[in-house]
């Protein structure tokens, strides 16, 4: 083994992380997300088991429930912008656009395939808790299917904006964007509720849907009822986060298109 | 009427002009090929065509429909392939072209990719991924692909790059052949200039994103004027190499040869004139001008 090689691999990847700031970002990013996360989220385990005021078995279902309804977030917002990844690895996007295809169809193929997935993730999550741990999400019936719904259109707005930032700037930030949906997550409110976050922290989460989301889950485990007007503030935020979106990828496509579809990279 | 009319088309990136208003038609049946060195405007004008770049100014039409408003009926009758784009590798090439077919409106799209299979001669790859099969069958599966809507006009860049000779002479062949019986329009793109000259009827060259030529390749090639002329000249190779030289007559040396090049016209006068000098020579032979002596020749006066 000589050191001047294995010095030569480290340079080569010292100059990469220079050259991607999103990769140099990263180091840091997830440390610090994942102390706050698991910070607030033991401070607030620590002061339910010191007021005994539920059951364990009602919090291991919170954590389960809350561990499958976030999977709906992740994997929408992954499986749209990985339709897009997937044709520029192939270099087949070009074979696509140059069809009668519309950007509109596009979206809407991604968002039917994302639609399809996740269903099949979350059932085979829900049949791996039932079977290890002896959960049901389907006890409480219809009461999670507006909660589902709207966590599926937090992902698909996600995604949408992931897509963008890939069509506006080219695989060089997929890292950066990637972490879009983890830098979202100390602010979800989806291990402990939203009182339980700093001052500040709640300032931010009031901003987005999934904490509303979240408290509205953690209710309905706790009564066994959903409160339907729970449920529309985070609609409402989540039309208005839709639309952002859809407005980021248009324009993000308009720009590639005036580089040329086939310079993005 | 013109299958494609392309008027004023400009594209430009701040301050550079990539192309600069260009404006071409092309004929019902016709075969026109795009040439021109690396950056001189093909694969943008290309990209214009086929909607995957937005024009800086300039319109495009095609079948008298303008392209911008009609996108979606116009690529429905449009096919393409480049030698620098694929299909996904790890789906066969059945999946590939149905996954494609249902992009466009075919009626019956089991039938046409039966079709497909047989006209490319696809059976034995037909099953295999395409990241198995070799750069020229992925070529002929791309080629296939571009055929797969039946396109009344194909945009093809490069398309026979990647293709050993003999394959590359059966898509030649195919091509003229669907051109014969289809009517069917082309586009061209080729670094091979021979292939230009053989297949299409007319030759876009561009240079800075501007049309310096447009004529047939014959007469693109016979617009350079300048003859190859051949000498075999034996023991009077050095004073024929001085007497160019003395008279500043482009040549070059080939082994016993030696290869002037003389204007077409002062073909005669330049014999003439050797033979006065008292030089001889046991073999000649004149090489008109082909379509490459015009590209290298435009390539050329671009970098001066």
């Amino acid at each position: 083994m000589k050191v001047h090689r294995v010095y030569g691999i480290v340079l080569r990847h010292l100059f990469l992380l220079r050259r991607n700031a999103d990769r140099a970002f990263e180091i840091f990013l997830f440390p610090i997300l994942d102390l706050f996360i698991w910070g607030v989220t033991s401070v607030y385990f620590s002061s339910i088991a010191a007021s005994s005021s539920r059951p364990a078995s009602q919090i291991v279902l919170m954590i389960v429930a809350s561990i499958i309804l976030w999977m709906i977030v992740w994997r929408t917002q992954m499986d749209i912008p990985m339709g897009l990844l997937e044709d520029l690895w192939n270099r087949n996007l070009l074979n696509l656009f140059v069809s009668p295809l519309s950007f509109r169809e596009w979206i809407a193929g991604f968002i039917a395939l994302s639609f399809v997935r996740t269903i099949l993730s979350i059932s085979c999550a829900s049949l791996v808790a039932f079977l290890l741990y002896q959960i049901n999400l389907f006890h409480f019936g219809f009461a999670f299917l507006p909660l589902l719904f709207l966590l599926l259109m937090v992902g698909w707005w996600l995604g949408l904006i992931i897509l963008s930032l890939i069509l506006r700037f080219g695989t060089s930030v997929q890292a950066l964007a990637w972490s879009l949906g983890s830098v979202l997550v100390p602010f979800s409110a989806i291990y402990y509720p939203m009182n339980a976050l700093p001052h500040w922290a709640q300032l931010i989460a009031i901003s987005f849907p999934m904490a509303y989301i979240f408290e509205e889950m953690r209710r309905v485990i706790q009564t066994g009822s959903l409160s339907w007007q729970h449920l529309w503030m985070p609609f409402v935020l989540n039309i208005g986060y839709l639309l952002f979106a859809s407005g980021c990828v248009l324009v993000a496509f308009r720009y590639r298109l005036r580089r040329g579809l086939i310079a993005l990279e | 009427m013109s299958v494609i009319r392309v008027k004023n088309l400009t594209k430009k990136f701040g301050n550079f002009v990539a192309v600069d208003h260009l404006a071409f038609t092309l004929g019902e049946g016709e075969i026109l090929g795009l040439l021109g060195s690396n950056g001189a405007g093909k694969t943008t004008t290309l990209q214009m065509l086929l909607g995957v770049m937005t024009p800086t100014a300039g319109d495009i039409s095609y079948f008298g429909k303008s392209f911008f408003r009609f996108r979606q009926t116009i690529l429905d009758q449009v096919g393409f392939s480049s030698t620098y784009v694929s299909l996904p590798s790890v789906l066969t090439v059945e999946e590939n072209l149905t996954c494609m077919s249902y992009l466009y409106t075919i009626p019956d799209r089991r039938r046409r990719l039966r079709e497909i299979r047989e006209i490319f001669h696809l059976g034995p790859l037909w099953s295999q991924k395409v990241g198995r099969l070799s750069a020229g069958q992925q070529t002929r599966v791309n080629l296939a692909k571009a055929f797969l809507n039946a396109p009344r006009v194909v945009l093809l860049d490069e398309p026979t790059a990647a293709l050993d000779p003999e394959i590359a002479d059966e898509m030649r062949t195919f091509l003229l052949r669907e051109r014969r019986e289809r009517g069917m329009a082309m586009i061209f793109t080729s670094h091979n200039m021979a292939e230009v000259e053989q297949i299409c009827d007319r030759v876009l060259f561009l240079r800075e994103g501007k049309i310096v030529g447009n004529d047939r390749p014959d007469a693109l090639a016979q617009s350079i004027q300048i003859s190859h002329v051949e000498l075999r000249v034996g023991r009077d190779r050095a004073k024929l190499i001085a007497f160019c030289v003395a008279r500043k007559i482009p040549h070059r040396v080939d082994g016993m040869n030696v290869i002037v090049d003389v204007a077409e016209r002062e073909i005669a006068a330049f014999l003439q004139a050797i033979g006065s000098a008292g030089l001889t020579y046991q073999e000649i032979s004149i090489a008109k001008p082909s379509l490459e002596d015009y590209f290298l020749e435009m390539a050329k006066s671009s970098t001066v």
